[in-house]
This record gives C-alpha cells, structure tokens and sequence, in this order.
C-alpha cells in the first residue's frame, strides 16, 4: 500500500515536472515524460455477470491501474478468448470455458503463492464439496479443472499452478410464477419435472445454450423418468439422441414457448405472461421481483444446476500486465467485490472476507437463508428484497450441497449443438 | 309545455316551424345516416390495414424461411450468391418491417421491433458466420494443410537426412513421429468434416505423442537442431488446429444456436402477430357487425322517434290551426242561425285566426244584442199583452165596482126622491147617509187605485233596508191598532237587509197587515215575520193565524179589487198593490200552499247584484 502510494505521488509530481518543462521550454521527448505518468492497463474480456462499471471503477480507484472491460456474449468471449489470446489479460467466464480455453493454450498457468487469499477459498473449488457431507455434482465440477498437472493437462490434483482463480458462483434452476403455479415446498416438491408438466403447456422456456439448458432438459426428463443417463454430465450420442427425441416430442406437443437468449429476454417472457416456468438465472428472478411478479426460484429435490466463474491469465499477458492483473485478481477476493456480486444473489470463494463489507441482515439474507429483517438493496441501491422474504433454498452451504450437475461441455459438445438446432426448428 | 308554445305562436311561424322542424329532423337522419356509412367505410379501412399488416407478417416469415436456407446453402457449401441472397433478403426485411403500412391492430411497434431486433441479431451473427467461414475455411484447408506439410515434409527430410546405420532409432522415431502426424491430421479432417469429438480425441492424442517423442528425440544432440526446427513447427501445427476447432465450434454455436433461436423467434413472433391479426380481424369483424347493426338500429330508432315527433309536433302545428278554424266554422254556422249561447274559444295571438275569433265574438255580441232587443220586444209583447189584459180587467172591474156605489146611490137618490115626494124626510136622512157610505167607498176606491198607478212610477229611491230596523218600527207605530184588537206581531231575529223603496217596502207589511187584521177569527190572533234566505235572495215569510186561503185563491188574490168576503169593508186592490210593488223590485209575492190554517205570504227580494 505504502509502494501504491509512494507510486501514484511519485507519477503525479512526474507528470507536473514534465509538463511544466514540455511548457516552459518545448522540450524534445515528450514521449518519455508520458511515459512516466502511464499506469499499466488491463484488458478484461468476460460477460456481463461481471464486467459491472461499479467493479471497474472501483477496481480502478483502489488498484491505481487502468481497466478495460470488454464484455460480451458467451459464445463471442469464448471464441476470442480461444482464437484471440491477445485480445485479453483477464478472461472471467464460466469453468466449462476451462477445457477449451487451455486446449487452445490461450491461458497460462496461475501462481498459487501469489494469490493473497488462496487459504481463504473453501472447498467447493478445491475438493468439490463444501461441506464434508455434501454430493459433489455431475460434469464438470470445477476441482476437476482447477490444477495444472505435471503432464500439463489440468486435473483435480493440488499442484502449485491452477488453471483458473475461482470466485463467484452460484446454484441456478428454474423459476416459476407462484401467481399461476401453486408455490412448491423447496427440495420437497419442487422439481425439475414440472419443465415438462403438460399443464405448463406453450409457457415454458429454456436458456438458449446447450452447455446449460441442455443439462435443465435432461434434469427434467430424468425426473420424469423418460429416461436415464450413464453419465448426464458427459452424455453419448445415443443419450444426446435420446434427450432430443423426447425434447422434440414436447416441443411439437407445444410445450415450450421457446428459448430465452439473454437475462433481459427471459424477464420480458415471464413479464409479459407468455412463459410461467423457465430456467432462470439469479439477477432474472431478482428483476422479476423488483417488478411485482412472484417468481420463485425453486429449490428443485434433483437438486441444483451450478456454475463457477473463473479467472483467467491470457497466455500474452506479461510483466507489469501480469501484476496488474494478479492485483485484480487479489482484489476480487479482498471483500468488497464479494459484497457487491451477493447482493446479485452471487457467492464468492472465500464469503467470510465480504462479510465486514455487508450489514449482518444482508449476511443473513444472502449467506445464511434467513429471512431479511429488511428491505435490502441491491447493487444499484434499489431494493431488491423486501422485508419478511426468505431465500429459496436456504443457506449458501445447504445450496451447494445440493448441486446435481455442473454448467459442462461435454465431448459429444459438437453433436448437441447440432441436436440443439434441430431442436429450436422443429 | 309543447302546446302551450304552439297555441302562442302565429299561423305562420306555425307553418314555419313545420317546415323547419321537417328539415332539422330531415338533416338528422341524414348525418346519421352518414355517420353509419362512415363507420362501415372505416372499418372496412382497418380491415384491410390488417389485411395488409397480416400480410407483410406472412412474408417475413417465408422471408425468414428462406433466408434460414439460404444460410444452410452458405454454411454447407459456401455458395457465394447464396450469402448474397441473405443479404438481399435481410435488407428486403428490413425494408419492409420499416415501411409496413400502421394497421393500429393493437400491436405496438414494439412486436415489430422486437422482430427487427431477432433479424438483426440474426443477420449480425451471420456476419460473424460469414468471417469465421472464410478463416475456417483458410486454417482448415490452406494453413493447416500447410503447417502439416511443411513438419511432415521436415521429418522426412531428416530420416532421408539419417543414413547411417547407428541412427536406426532416431529414423524410428521420426517415422513413428511422422505416422502420429498422419493420424492428426487424418483424425483432423475427419472432425472437420463430421464434428465428431471422437476423431478430435484421436488427433489430440496423436498429436500428444507425436510431441512425446519428438521431446525424446530433442536430447540427441547432434539433431537437436532440426528437431527444435520440428517443435516449432509443431507448436504452429498444434496452434493452427487449435484455432480451426475454436473457429469450428464458434461457427457451429452461431448457426446451431444463436442463428437458430433467432430464427425461431422470428419465425413465432411473426406466427403469433398473424394469429394475433386474425383475432383482431375477427373481433373487429363482429364488432364491425355488432357496431352497424347497433347503429342500423339506432337510425331506426331515431328516424321513428323523429317521426313520431315530428308527427306529433306537426298534429299539434296542424291541429292548433285547423281546430281552431273548425270551431270558428262552427261558431260562424252557429253565429250566422242567430245562436248566442255559445262559446268563442279565446285565440291566445293576434294572426289571422285571432282576427276571425275577433270577428266571432263580434258576430256573437250583435247576436245577443239582437236577441236581447228581441227579449225585449217579446217582453215588451207580453207586458203589452198583460197591460192589455190588466186593463181590460181594469176597466171591467173599475166599471162594474164604481158603478156599484152609483148604482146603489142612484138607487137610494130614487128612494130618497120617492120619500121626499112622500114627505117621509126624515127617512130620506138616512138614504142619504147611505149615499155618503156609498161614495165614501167609490171615493176609497178611486185613492186605491191612484195609489196602485202610481207603483213602479214615482218610486226613485232606492236603497239598503234594515228590515229588522224597519219593521220594529212598524210594529212600534202599529202597536195601539194592535193592542186594540188583540193583535199579536212578531218579529224573529235576525231579518235581512234588503234592496228597495222604504215607502214602498213599509206599505207592502202594511197592506199584508191590514189583510190580516180584516180576516181576524179569533182572539189570539198574530202575524209572525221571519225570514230565509238562498243563492238568489231573501224570503220574508209573513204567517198568520186566520182562517187560511183556500189553494184555489192563491193567485186570485192578488187580483184587482178581488175579496175573499164581501162583507170585508177592503177595497180588493191592497196585494194587488203589494204584488206590483214586489215586482217592481225585482221580486215577487206568494201564497205558500198546503197551509190549512193561517196564510202564509211569502216576499222574495232578489240579491242587491
């Protein structure tokens, strides 16, 4: 700190120096005296999950570095981030970006020891159980693409270099109008079923990526026992034939309305009445509530579909860059970015530090499943939570406990996408 | 209130306000009439603005059918003039969602922006589809093809390069190096042809191990510099493949994925804005139907309230003229046959019908002038008559009761004569006291009927008389004749005042009095006076208790020197007097009938008015 500070004064009384002298006396080089008053510049390319301009701009004033977000779709930030190494210091995605990001030797390996906060990450990450007793989920649970192995692929062996820095996460499942359906006991009765409940007939709706709803289709047909699947994390062919042909089935029955392509989408469906049951993320739910419509974010008894975000080094990224972006990779987990993400309805990997940055009824709320004791506000100050209401699915540690299968890219990816559009023009 | 306006109004603004009222209810029909047209035409307008909407949503979903083949053709072949025809078909999308013709079908501009907005996602990514192709297409056919090339080439180079005998292993290696190579990029392009991740394992695995020995190789040192060369090559090799399968997948989530959720959204948006339509054309169908009926029925309603109000207004209009005029007609025909009694309705204005109402009662007041002078002459025919008669009688009776005193003189002057020739004088005095008794009575009668003449001639003033002030006094001034032939008066309370000549009023109680008296037959003899009284005047009942009149007498009476008894010493003109006095005032006098003892004169004196 006492480094920054000598640093930014130092570059500040710089820059005067130097301008002054450029003024006075129309001095050659200019170059060299911007030079010194030139703070390092990061490039952070991601989603909107969190490339947030509060986080940036916070990041900015408390790192002394200058940030760039490029946020972008999933697709689009996989690609450049896989094809483009270049184009990014920082890629902050989902762990099912992981396999194909060091496949294409576009990341580099992250230094444990330089991780201020490693000690503070639980275990989610590290074993992939949060608590001792907890299920670990299907597909590709994170601890499975955490370290770098010796032979240079990644695994869950504890090593000294990781793949990715782990920090925000969240348990996702479907959300429901509780003003149409008839609100289910969390764990008890709802479930991933009532996706393909026939009486939801036309109002249903899936997220419009197959490393995600993919997963919330087969949680459902599974739990309408249509069928069975050896490994619903990496399905075969047949498997992935199987799902579809049931999926199709439905859809030309009219189940579905369609398929929602981003957060906003899936809030103007539900809004406008058009779906009353579809996949949902976190911030859809808060935003449908915030507008007066009871949508519920069941507990599903299959348990959850999760996602961890990760933190990426590009490959390029060297230097001073690479400081740069290993402080930002500390101030992610130093608490308040933590705080900021949870009052979204996101986990971060080491919740403890964000604690001081929350009051303890957002603690409680958000962390502990309790029921608010009031109104609390949501990242942009406006109340996002009224008093009285409880999380669905209790606690943080209840929730990742009960994760049946992990946002994956599984190795018949190519045939599903495929699939998937046979599915959409049906 | 209607008629009451109407009767005000003058024969012509009557007419005018017919005609008026005809053309302002004429001019209602009309406008309605008009208005229902204008709806029809209206809704019609809305129809075919649906029509038209409806058919723009069906050409953009053809539209988005074609262009999704279009891009399939793209996708799969690469056709040039197949992204060409995306573009045009885009463009004609576009084209037409912004130009489409504003149905107002319910549908904000929203629903179509919202279909804009898939196009456009839609379009964009197969922009990105297009530049991902052509790089794909540049990795996978040119640069890996290359990069496999040039190692493969490399390798071979060097086991043609390793001749001597002691380099067996290091061929071997090379060779299996090489056999790996070929299996990378046979497993390669068989991925990129049929995107099974099966063949991507296999590539990914022989490239592994081709990299494995060609680090085995890398410790012999006296290759080590071709091998580095090899890495490197490797390492581009491994790069190049890596982009290939990237750009692959990306270009495979664009159309499988993000192009295709467009599509469908295209596709159901523009389906349900055309079911949408068509609700909406049904429902303004029926509300079309609905609305002409309603108004069909509501001109129908207003033309026969119109007319009915017109009907009745106009009967009123026509009625207030002819009514009047069929009664005038009847008030004339009745005016022109001398009919006085009958009404002429009041015209309430000064037109032409007020002026024959005039007319009319003009025509009614000389009739009841002529009827009135011929009452009068009639009256005056029948007083002449009675006057005649009256006189006839008059001179009868006047003739035969004056000559009886002279007769009965001329007698006693023969019988006077007679005794004065005979010398019986002293006989004679007393004939001649009965010639006086005889005169005396010729003498009463010519005062009586002086007095009888002068009724109704003399009699000027005329006033208020308290009967009961009038007779008290009467009876005051009477009272020594009363008491002297024990004659009782009474007078009840409570007399009315009367209209008339006191004098002659005073002398009719007189004469009834005097009657009395003449007719006394017993010793408690009276006379009571009381009165009545109704809506045309006031009876003065004067009773007595004699011998009573006979019915026969009743009217006789009243008659000239008529006398129930001769030996009476009346003249027989005092109700005579007393009944030509009462009707001189307007009244009359009678004898009550049904009496059997007393008489019962009864004085009916007419309201002052």
């Amino acid at each position: 700190m006492k480094f920054d500070k000598y640093r930014r004064k130092f570059i500040i009384n710089g820059a005067r120096t130097a301008a002054t002298a450029l003024a006075a006396s129309a001095l050659p080089f200019p170059q060299i005296a911007l030079g010194l008053n030139r703070k390092p510049t990061i490039k952070v390319l991601g989603t909107h999950v969190t490339l947030q301009e509060s986080i940036r701009k916070r990041a900015e004033k408390e790192l002394g570095i200058n940030i760039e977000f490029y946020p972008v779709g999933s697709a689009e930030a996989i690609l450049k981030a896989s094809t483009d190494p270049s184009s990014f210091d920082i890629y902050e995605q989902w762990s099912n970006s992981i396999k194909v990001l060091w496949r294409a030797n576009a990341i580099q390996p992250i230094e444990i020891k330089k991780l201020t906060y490693w000690n503070e990450i639980n275990d989610l990450t590290k074993t992939g159980k949060i608590t001792p007793n907890a299920k670990i989920g299907l597909g590709d649970a994170p601890h499975k693409l955490l370290y770098i192995q010796k032979d240079g692929t990644i695994g869950e062996n504890p090593t000294d270099q990781i793949s990715f820095m782990p920090y925000v996460h969240n348990t996702d499942s479907y959300g429901y109008n509780s003003r149409v359906i008839p609100k289910g006991e969390p764990y008890k009765t709802e479930s991933w079923g009532w996706l393909l409940n026939r009486e939801y007939r036309g109002k249903v709706a899936l997220v419009n990526a197959p490393t995600i709803g993919l997963f919330d289709a087969a949680l459902a047909v599974k739990a309408n026992g249509l069928m069975d699947f050896h490994n619903m994390g990496n399905m075969t062919r047949q498997e992935v034939d199987e799902l579809f042909r049931i999926l199709i089935e439905y859809k030309r029955g009219g189940q579905f309305r369609g398929v929602w392509s981003s957060v906003p989408h899936s809030v103007q469906l539900m809004e406008q009445g058009e779906v009353i049951i579809q996949s949902m993320f976190s911030p859809g739910v808060s935003m449908l509530r915030g507008k007066g419509i009871p949508c519920i974010y069941a507990a599903p008894k299959e348990g959850y579909r999760a996602w961890h975000g990760v933190m990426c080094l590009s490959r390029n990224t060297k230097g001073e860059k690479k400081d740069a972006a290993y402080r930002f990779m500390n101030w992610w987990l130093s608490g308040w970015p933590g705080a900021f993400i949870a009052r979204q309805g996101y986990y971060i990997s080491n919740p403890d530090r964000s604690k001081d940055y929350m009051t303890s009824d957002e603690w409680n709320y958000w962390y502990k499943g309790l029921a608010a004791q009031s109104d609390l506000p949501g990242t942009n100050g406006m109340n996002v939570v009224r008093r009285g209401e409880m999380r669905s699915g209790g606690s943080y540690w209840r929730r990742f406990e009960n994760v049946a299968i992990w946002n994956s890219v599984m190795d018949t990816y190519e045939y599903s996408l495929i699939k998937w559009n046979e599915f959409l023009m049906s | 209130m209607i008629k009451r306006v109407i009767n005000q109004l003058p024969l012509k603004k009557k007419v005018y306000l017919l005609v008026a009222l005809s053309a302002i209810f004429s001019l209602i029909i009309s406008i309605s009439s008009y208005t229902i047209i204008q709806q029809g035409i209206s809704s019609q307008k809305k129809f075919n603005l649906y029509l038209i909407e409806k058919d723009t949503s069906n050409q953009i979903y053809t539209s988005a059918v074609e262009l999704a083949n279009q891009v399939q053709i793209f996708t799969n072949k690469g056709h040039n003039a197949a992204a060409e025809t995306v573009q045009t078909i885009y463009l004609d999308i576009k084209s037409k969602i912004v130009s489409r013709p504003t149905s107002d079908s319910g549908y904000s501009d929203e629903h179509w922006e919202s279909v804009l907005t898939h196009f456009n996602n839609y379009y964009k990514a197969f922009l990105s589809v297009k530049r991902n192709r052509q790089i794909r297409i540049t990795l996978v056919e040119v640069k890996l093809r290359d990069v496999a090339n040039k190692v493969e080439l490399e390798i071979l180079e060097l086991i043609t390069a390793l001749n001597n005998k002691k380099e067996n292993r290091e061929r071997k290696l090379l060779n299996e190096i090489y056999i790996f190579l070929l299996q990378v990029e046979k497993s390669a392009y068989r991925y990129f042809d049929t995107y099974d991740s099966n063949d991507l394992k296999d590539a990914r695995s022989s490239l592994i191990k081709a990299s494995l020995k060609l680090k085995e190789l890398s410790k012999i040192p006296h290759i080590s510099n071709h091998i580095l060369s090899i890495k490197t090559h490797m390492d581009l090799y491994q790069a190049v493949f890596s982009e290939a399968i990237q750009r692959t997948l990306g270009y495979m989530y664009l159309t499988n994925v993000v192009m295709a959720a467009e599509t469908y959204e295209v596709k159901y948006l523009t389906k349900k804005i055309v079911r949408e339509i068509d609700a909406k054309m049904i429902q303004l169908k029926n509300d079309a139907a609905t609305s002409m009926r309603t108004s069909i029925f509501r001109l129908v309603l207003i033309t026969i309230i119109i007319l009915a109000l017109l009907y009745f207004v106009g009967f009123r209009v026509i009625r207030s003229i002819t009514y009047p005029i069929n009664k005038l007609a009847n008030t004339f025909l009745s005016l022109s046959k001398g009919k006085t009694e009958i009404q002429v309705a009041a015209h309430p204005v000064s037109d032409e019908l007020g002026q024959l109402t005039d007319a009319a009662l003009v025509f009614k007041e000389k009739n009841c002038e002529t009827e009135m002078l011929l009452d009068k002459t009639n009256a005056l025919k029948v007083e002449l008559q009675r006057s005649n008669d009256e006189l006839q009688q008059f001179v009868y009776t006047v003739s035969h009761d004056l000559k009886t005193p002279i007769v009965t003189t001329m007698g006693f002057v023969g019988i006077a004569q007679k005794l004065a020739n005979e010398g019986k004088f002293e006989q004679v005095g007393d004939k001649l006291d009965r010639i006086v008794v005889a005169n005396k009575r010729m003498s009463q009668l010519i005062d009586d009927l002086l007095m009888l003449s002068r009724v109704g001639r003399v009699d000027l003033d005329m006033k208020d008389i308290a009967l009961e002030k009038l007779l008290a006094k009467f009876k005051h001034e009477q009272q020594a004749d009363l008491d002297r032939l024990n004659f009782t008066l009474k007078l009840t309370p409570n007399l009315p005042t009367i209209y008339g000549n006191e004098s002659r009023i005073l002398q009719v109680f007189e004469n009834i009095l005097s009657n009395a008296l003449k007719y006394v037959s017993n010793n408690e003899a009276s006379l009571t006076i009381s009165s009545t009284h109704n809506n045309l005047g006031n009876y003065i009942h004067l009773k007595d208790n004699g011998p009573g009149i006979p019915e026969r007498f009743h009217q006789k009476i009243f008659g000239l020197f008529y006398r129930l008894r001769n030996r009476s010493d009346g003249t027989g003109i005092g109700l005579a007097v007393v009944q030509k006095v009462m009707r001189f005032h307007g009244g009359d006098v009678w004898v009550e009938p049904g009496e059997d003892h007393g008489t019962t004169f009864t004085l009916f004196f007419p309201y002052k008015n």
